[in-house]
């Protein structure tokens, strides 16, 4: 008898044992205990919306809440506090020298007089001072950037792109909220505070780079630099017209991969404004 | 200032950067949330047009006078730095003139006067010092203006314009070696020009 075995004999038989309903059914059947089995699962999170791929935190919907101009001016005045909060912790860490502290004492006390703006147009537009930080925004960069530096292993150079950022954030803010505001002095106020935050920035960048740090390339149409570990370089002019677009910041140490931390610095935002209806609880 | 910098990069890697345009676009796309200012017009209205228009004489003879520094021999990083406010100040009269819905046309103001003699030299101590003035003054001139306008667009614009100048009149301040003090850093000194709407009136 030959070992051989013709081929048309095994096709046969293939198709005696399963036949092409056979094939359909046990595809369908396959799926559908998979189906069950992902919806008996107790540890899903996320959306579960058409579309979405993956386990994803779930989404916060802003509060329903009105905004007026007393929210925007509550939500500047919070920007101000938090702003302290960690300038006064990177004054703490006693890194600057004599030179830095002088300047970085007169942008904290630029900052404490925005406080007061702040809480004299509240009042004016018929709303309560805001006495604390932004709890959004502490939550999510203020703090853990403070943590950053503490951890960082150069904590000279994360100090000064922590303050240039974030004196570019208030620029922005102020900013955008003058566009936001009708009444003329409150509108003044916010364009004066944008304007002060950008002199800070712009002398904070030249007190630390100099000549080299006078005008973006950005404005020739060039890349904007890194430096040799990655973060992004400063510029006192970096733009032709005042941002109020999201930017990044990198701070702290890298970790096993050689990768910093990464904040996506944004003005503040519906998650992010001071509602009226809000309570400070500092 | 004395801070441990790690040293600059001479490769250049691809990053987002936050230009002008995005700036501007970002900004206006933020106003289609409901906002406190939804009841303002939003394109600029007669009033703000002739403001618009003395504010556009303002910055094509800030752009003559850093040309005028120029043609004068001011060279080096002044010289750098004359041609970057030139042409900063060109887009600024440029973008108002969109705005307000104007040819960009330069036109003989006080301003232009006042400093020609400050600018048209090779000393950039004296030139950084009259620069300084200069942006300081456009400053407290646009917000003055700010409080007075009544389209969104108009406050749009000419925000995004004065803090770029506060920027660079603190940049003009390190070039002609002043001291970060109040005067600097917080323009304490700094008047706001009358704006000539009657000139802007004429020129229309």
């Amino acid at each position: 008898m030959s070992d051989k075995v013709n081929s048309s004999d095994v096709n046969a038989r293939i198709a005696t044992r399963l036949g092409r309903r056979d094939a359909l059914r046990i595809g369908g059947l396959t799926v559908s205990l998979a189906a069950i089995v992902a919806a008996c699962g107790d540890d899903r999170g996320g959306n579960t919306d058409p579309g979405r791929v993956g386990v994803a935190p779930p989404i916060t919907d802003p509060p329903e809440y009105p905004v007026d101009a007393a929210v925007l001016l509550r939500t500047g005045s919070s920007l101000e506090q938090s702003t302290l909060m960690v300038y006064e912790s990177i004054l703490a860490m006693d890194l600057l020298d004599a030179e830095g502290t002088a300047l970085f004492e007169q942008i904290i006390e630029n900052h404490r007089e925005l406080v007061a703006v702040m809480g004299e147009l509240t009042v004016a537009a018929g709303g309560e001072v805001w006495p604390c930080g932004n709890p959004w925004m502490e939550e999510r960069f203020f703090v853990p950037i403070v943590d950053a530096i503490e951890a960082s292993d150069n904590q000279e150079r994360d100090i000064y792109n922590v303050v240039v950022s974030l004196e570019n954030l208030g620029a922005a803010t102020y900013q955008q909220f003058s566009i936001e505001l009708t009444e003329p002095e409150q509108r003044t106020a916010m364009v004066q505070a944008a304007a002060q935050d950008s002199r800070n920035s712009a002398a904070m960048v030249i007190a630390v780079e100099g000549t080299e740090g006078y005008v973006s390339p950005a404005l020739d149409g060039l890349e904007v630099g890194v430096d040799a570990d990655g973060v992004p370089l400063q510029y006192a002019i970096p733009f032709r017209f005042g941002s109020v677009a999201q930017f990044e910041l990198i701070v702290g140490p890298p970790n096993e991969e050689g990768t910093r931390q990464d904040f996506t610095i944004q003005t503040p935002s519906l998650n992010s404004y001071i509602y009226n209806e809000l309570v400070p609880d500092c | 200032m004395d801070l441990v910098i790690a040293e600059r990069a001479t490769s250049r890697r691809s990053m987002i950067s936050t230009v002008g345009a995005a700036g501007l676009a970002a900004a206006v796309g933020a106003l289609a949330i409901a906002r406190p200012a939804a009841a303002a017009p939003f394109a600029p209205t007669a009033a703000d047009q002739r403001r618009l228009r003395a504010m556009m004489y303002l910055e094509l003879a800030a752009r003559d006078l850093y040309l005028a520094s120029l043609d004068a021999g001011l060279d080096g990083d002044a010289g750098a730095l004359a041609a970057v406010l030139a042409s900063n100040h060109e887009a600024y009269g440029q973008a108002i003139a969109g705005v307000a819905g104007f040819s960009a046309s330069s036109a003989t103001t006080a301003v232009f006067d006042q400093f020609e003699s400050a600018f048209a030299t090779s000393d950039h101590v004296a030139w950084a010092i009259a620069a300084n003035e200069l942006e300081q003054t456009f400053v407290a001139t646009h917000t003055e203006a700010i409080g007075s306008f009544e389209s969104v667009e108009s406050v749009n614009l000419v925000a995004s314009i004065l803090v770029v100048e506060a920027r660079a009149s603190v940049v003009l301040a390190d070039v002609a070696e002043l001291p970060t003090d109040p005067i600097v850093l917080n323009a304490t000194e700094a008047n706001p020009l009358e704006l000539a709407v009657e000139e802007a009136e004429e020129g229309e």
